[in-house]
């Protein structure tokens, strides 16, 4: 176990590495053109540029630049070239809102999920399963961007009523009420799509489950219905949620939230991201990628940790 | 200066070629009386403001030139002399007071020597008494920022070596100050009527010389106004705070709330939503362009449109194929159908063939109409200009609806008339720095421009001198340079005080208007921009002041 | 093989009996899995009209050039903002005018407010804005089927590209093992640990804005070809491990051996051995793939790093939607309304296409 873990640390960090490597290459060589003119900012003048490129190390070969990034990065300095903010503390202060998101999102998903999949299951075949089948698909079939707008429109801005608050984020040590309140809209788009998803995921696993031969053994023990589904069945259906919950945890947590929280302007992670793309600011964008990138590989070993603990079948390598 | 970004003013080069300085007077003449002097006229205070406020470049006020900054500076930071704190409108916004400065300078005759003396006992917000030597200090430090406002003074005697060499910027040996004596005398080397608006800008605040030679946010320098900001987070918030040390000034507000806290936000629908739900006072952004009868129907009186000194217009750079040829360039204003624009912006605005606004005195409408709008007859010029089925590159701000619709229909225009646009939608974060670089090679941008002060030197001067054309942070984007013109802004430029304001000049400056948008077609100028102010339902409206370019949160109050 | 329950129909386990009973009694003929998968398949009309509608789809969409312009008289990026429609004798203007009046102290008062499109016409106005039009007098109508045009050629395109190269590397992978397999996965590792919404979206902002200008190749900025390469990139990993690990397992199976026994050599078994077991999953990945993709570039497209404007494709017209939401919902609601009909036709097509080549996926429970 203890060498696993040390092996898969190791892989994360050279990960890591690629992944910033990789986004300074998109941002810096493939757009070409002179960068230190792009980003000297309001107060360009030929001696400024110069001394910018002196001072970001412009001049320097390509992988010392990348390196010295890097660097900034992990001591806590790096700034971004567009307003010179320390984009480590932004990052920070974008934080609160991507949780609220996704922990938020996270619960309903799961619980609906696990929650219609069993329904589902249960009544194959009948028409409460065709019924939330139907609903499940048209869930993952609908843009994410999309539904949050119709929301807004629909529950914000007069469409339907105006009960609801238009986008913005309320913190939760401010104001908990408004915070929820603010948040319910936001939950509920990103939470669909996996709503859908798991539950089908779930569903297949379910009806697959019941053909093994441990739940007829079960059945031939004496076990009902009830007590067969739930402690075995659901439990051995799980498994792969597991994993299919602690990477998409993990993505949307990494900023995967984006189109949300663009959508209803929540101050997070994502929207951080998507404001340094606009302006081609690439330190935050370097930031924004290695901590999403970070919180997949971690998640990715905690999930296959679970799943090995989970099933006994299962053996770390 | 822009809506959305920095504009930098001529540095070295410039300042070398022309000593053509932005020398500006407040439009006016011309139309009806103002309203009385309201100045904190309400003095109801209150203790919080809360409003939505949109997201700006810098709450420094040695490099910020954004309205978004500019609106709170007014309350925040004074330098010797300050605009009239009024609402202007048609007219009359041409008075200056003095601020921190006793009275009004005393002026030689030639126009080149200003005399001040500071007001006895003014304090900054941090405790620190404001000495004369802060306002040498608080120019300098601007030239070592490589501030966007250093071409301002580079009329300034002594100031050759700093503009020159900004950063390295030391002494400017034509403002004199006696800290014992409390005044401060400034050298021009050539008369400059526009020279006291130009002290009225921000980047002439006087801060304490204390405060650190660069970007100073977090918190923003001391100030002596009637405010403080106490705090700012870049594209969140800010808040700002009755300074304490502050002592009441004549003619500037002391202020109606004790605090001011700012929510940052450019979701316009979103902003509108805050000030509706009551949640907030004030709504600084533009309301949603498609919901605004609705909400005029629904809110009245607690909606407000204003005015604006400022244009907005299609820049054709003039360096390059087509619109280095006149009739290309005339093609372009006849195929833009300017209330068609207008309505894009949701009817905030007025149609303009002229390049200066009618807020202006120097302003007078070209009759009849030079460019009616007319699709065939642009075709008709296209061809004979010779560069029917080029490429053409239309750039446009992406992230602003209203900016980006009337870029795309631009496009949309130029493609019917037999050229052949592609599109460059850019971030308004990078939009004037890209344009502004000569290498960028735009051929046909949006743009817009709004005063800074009120002299049609801030237009011609900074925006169609050939003198004034610039590798980067260019504000010419034009690259407009016909000798005639050139000299003539230089000689309108520097006339002697008593001259700047006479009726000659004033028919000149509008000649001058003509000459370029008929005869030369430099500029496509469409309309003449509308801004608007929400007030929520607790917020008395009657109460607001706006004074030429924004409303004053100062003098906001509640019913 | 529980066979209690009380409907016969949801059944269709092939076992030896069945076939029988079919065939009446007749030898037993032996059938491909292929052939009992078609049959099945072709039992399940809900997956076969969901075909239906999202070859319909396709077929409206990408023969867009050939009939729109009779019946809109409108080109797709062509706007008439200015212009007028004339119906029962009326001109409505197709964007609202708008003007204020100003008042001696600056203020001013709007008379109206302008740039509200004109609704859906239904064709009171013979053809043109049957929809609509949008925010720059544009043809909503119109633009929703070259939207879709452009939506669906990067979608289907990039999802091509993505599974052809999937498969090549996961075969490469899982065959020989090793160093190959050791980059391969490493390379599938980088590419799924890249936040992939963040990765697609840089690469389209960067590559949209810029265009391609390396090694050689020129690709404009603007081109349909950046956002299908971002696309059928960002997928790889999702389509790469699933096979690689199904190969993987394939591979020491008997047949292989016997494969190689005979002196079959690398690519002849790659591609005569185990291709065609993955087969099923290929299909199956590749209905998924392509529903994503779709849902992929209307979200690049929205935030502006896929297809570029003047050009339509639904996810541009959700963007420039939003904006008059409140007045004229219709250029938001009805892109995606489309799009949520052809992925969902695609998704229940593919839910009946695994149904089908997997039989083991329907059995009761019993209650």
């Amino acid at each position: 176990m203890v060498a696993f873990l040390i092996r898969r640390v190791f892989g994360m960090i050279i990960v890591l590495l690629a992944v910033s490597f990789l986004t300074y290459l998109i941002f810096f060589k493939i757009p070409g053109g002179d960068v230190a003119g792009r980003i000297a900012g309001k107060t360009a003048t030929p001696q400024n540029i110069a001394s910018i490129k002196a001072k970001l190390g412009l001049n320097h070969n390509f992988v010392v630049q990348w390196y010295d990034m890097v660097k900034q990065l992990v001591t806590g300095n790096l700034v971004s070239y567009y307003d010179g903010t320390n984009v480590v503390s932004q990052i920070k202060q974008g934080i609160p809102a991507t949780f609220s998101l996704c922990i938020g999102a996270a619960v309903i998903w799961l619980f609906f999920g696990i929650l219609v999949g069993t329904i589902s299951a249960v009544y194959a075949g009948r028409f409460s399963d065709r019924a939330i089948t139907a609903l499940a698909l048209i869930g993952i079939s609908l843009p994410v961007a999309w539904l949050g707008l119709i929301l807004r429109y629909v529950f914000a801005e007069g469409g339907l009523t105006t009960i609801f608050p238009d986008g913005g984020y309320v913190p939760l040590t401010s104001d908990p009420a408004q915070w929820f309140w603010h948040m319910l809209l936001p939950w509920f788009t990103l939470a669909v799509l996996f709503i859908g998803c798991y539950g089908r995921v779930l569903r297949s696993n379910i009806l697959g489950t019941i053909n093994e031969d441990f739940v007829r053994t079960a059945r031939a023990k004496g076990l009902s219905s009830r007590q067969i589904l739930v402690k075995h069945v659901l439990r051995a259906s799980l498994i792969p949620i597991v994993t299919l919950f602690g990477l998409d945890f993990a993505a949307v947590l990494g900023g995967g939230a984006i189109i949300t929280e663009t959508v209803f302007v929540l101050h997070g992670v994502g929207y951080y991201a998507y404001q340094a793309i606009q302006k081609q600011d690439l330190p935050p964008l370097m930031g924004v990628t290695l901590y999403g990138a970070a919180f997949i590989v971690v998640f990715s070993t905690l999930v296959d940790v679970a799943y090995a603990y989970l099933d006994p079948r299962i053996r770390l390598t | 200066m822009r809506t959305k970004r920095v504009r930098s003013v001529a540095v070295a080069a410039v300042v070398a070629a022309g000593l053509a300085l932005v020398v500006s007077a407040c439009g006016g003449g011309g139309g009806g009386s103002s309203n009385p002097t309201t100045t904190s006229a309400q003095g109801k205070t209150f203790s919080t403001l809360k409003v939505v406020w949109g997201t700006t470049d810098y709450m420094d006020p040695g490099l910020s030139y954004r309205l978004e900054s500019w609106q709170i500076f007014q309350d925040v930071y004074l330098g010797l002399l300050a605009k009239q704190y009024q609402t202007c409108g048609v007219g009359d916004c041409t008075k200056i007071i003095p601020a921190l400065a006793q009275s009004l300078p005393v002026v030689n005759k030639a126009g080149t020597d200003f005399k001040f003396t500071l007001r006895k006992g003014l304090k900054f917000s941090n405790g620190e008494s404001v000495k004369a030597s802060d306002f040498k200090n608080s120019i300098i430090r601007d030239f070592k920022l490589n501030s966007p406002g250093i071409g301002f003074y580079s009329n300034i005697a002594g100031s050759a070596a700093c503009e020159a060499n900004p950063p390295k910027c030391s002494d400017i040996s034509g403002i004199i100050v006696d800290d014992k004596a409390g005044t401060v005398e400034i050298k021009l080397m050539a008369p400059q009527s526009d020279f006291e608006y130009i002290l009225t800008t921000f980047f002439s605040a006087i801060i304490p010389s204390s405060t650190p030679d660069k970007d100073t946010e977090n918190p923003p320098p001391a100030a002596a106004g009637p405010y403080y900001i106490s705090s700012y987070k870049p594209s969140r918030s800010w808040v700002a705070q009755r300074n304490p040390h502050y002592k009441p000034i004549p003619g500037i507000p002391t202020g109606n709330p004790d605090k001011i806290v700012a929510i940052l936000t450019d979701d316009l629908a979103q902003a509108a939503q805050y000030v509706e739900s009551g949640a907030y006072n004030y709504d600084e952004k533009l309301l949603p362009t498609d919901r605004l009868k609705e909400l005029q129907s629904k809110y009245g009186s607690q909606i407000k449109l204003w005015r604006t000194p400022s244009t907005y217009y299609f820049a054709m750079n003039q360096r390059l194929a087509p619109f280095n040829n006149l009739k290309a360039r005339q093609a372009v204003n006849y195929a833009i159908n300017r209330q068609t624009l207008v309505n894009l912006r949701g009817g905030l605005g007025v149609p303009t063939w002229n390049f200066l606004p009618p807020t202006y005195p120097q302003y007078k409408k070209i009759t009849p109409t030079p460019y009616p709008y007319n699709l065939s007859k642009a075709k008709e010029l296209v061809k004979a200009s010779g560069t029917a089925g080029m490429t053409v590159g239309v750039y446009t701000i992406s992230d602003d609806t209203v900016d980006k619709a009337q870029g795309e229909y631009l496009a949309q225009q130029l493609s019917k008339i037999g050229w052949k646009p592609k599109l460059h939608e850019l971030a308004g974060a990078n939009y004037f720095t890209i344009i502004g670089n000569q290498s960028t090679k735009a051929q046909i941008m949006w743009t817009n421009w709004f005063e800074d002060y009120p002299y049609p030197t801030d237009w011609f001067d900074v925006l169609q001198n050939g003198a004034n054309i610039h590798q980067i942070h260019n504000n010419n984007n034009s690259n407009v340079n016909f000798k005639d013109t050139n000299s003539e802004i230089d000689r309108l430029g520097h006339l002697p005080p008593e001259q700047a304001f006479s009726s000659s000049t004033t028919a000149d400056w509008a000649a001058l208007d003509k000459q370029l948008m008929v005869k030369y077609a430099s500029e496509a100028p469409f309309l003449n921009g509308v801004l608007t102010s929400f007030f929520s339902a607790k917020t008395d409206p009657n109460c607001d002041v706006f004074d030429d370019l924004f409303d004053d949160p100062a003098e906001m109050c509640l019913k | 093989m529980a066979t209690t329950g009380t409907t016969q129909e949801e059944f269709t386990l092939d076992t030896a009996a069945e076939l029988a009973a079919e065939a009446g009694g007749s030898p037993i003929e032996g059938k491909s899995p292929w052939v009992l998968a078609g049959r099945r398949l072709r039992r399940n009309y809900v997956a076969l009209a969901s075909l239906a509608v999202f070859l319909l789809v396709v077929i409206v969409c990408m023969c867009a050039p050939l009939y729109v312009s009779h019946v809109s008289h409108i080109g797709v990026i062509d706007g008439n903002p200015s212009g007028f429609v004339h119906e029962n004798g009326k001109k409505i203007p197709i964007l609202a005018q708008g003007g204020v009046t100003f008042n001696k102290n600056g203020s001013a008062n709007l008379t109206a407010g302008g740039g509200i499109p004109i609704g859906p016409q239904w064709g009171a106005s013979g053809g043109a804005y049957i929809f609509g039009a949008d925010e720059l007098g544009r043809d909503v109508g119109t633009r929703l089927l070259y939207g879709g045009r452009n939506t669906l050629q990067i979608g289907l395109t990039a999802a091509a590209i993505c599974t052809l190269f999937s498969i090549i590397l996961a075969l490469l992978a899982a065959y020989f093992g090793g160093a190959s397999d050791w980059i391969i996965s490493r390379f599938f590792d980088l590419i799924w640990a890249f936040p992939v919404v963040l990765l697609g979206i840089a690469l389209g902002t960067a590559l949209s804005i810029n265009g391609f200008h390396h090694w050689g190749i020129n690709i404009a900025a603007g081109s349909l070809w950046i956002p299908t390469a971002v696309i059928a990139f960002v997928f790889i990993p999702y389509l790469g491990r699933p096979l690689r690990g199904q190969v993987l397992a394939l591979r020491n199976r008997e047949f292989v051996e016997a494969a190689t026994a005979q002196g079959a050599g690398p690519l002849r078994i790659m591609f005569t051995e185990l291709l065609p077991n993955i087969a099923s999953s290929v299909l199956v990945l590749f209905t998924l793939i392509v529903a994503n993709a779709i849902l992929t570039e209307v979200g690049l497209s929205f935030l502006g790093a896929g297809v570029q404007p003047p050009h339509p494709s639904w996810g541009t017209m959700i963007a420039e939607g939003q904006d008059v939401l409140s007045s004229d919902p219709w250029l938001s609601v009805l892109p995606g309304i489309a799009i949520a009909i052809t992925v969902l036709s695609l998704n229940v097509f593919g839910d009946g296409l695994r149904d089908a080549l997997d039989p083991r996926a329907k059995v009761r429970i019993e209650h």
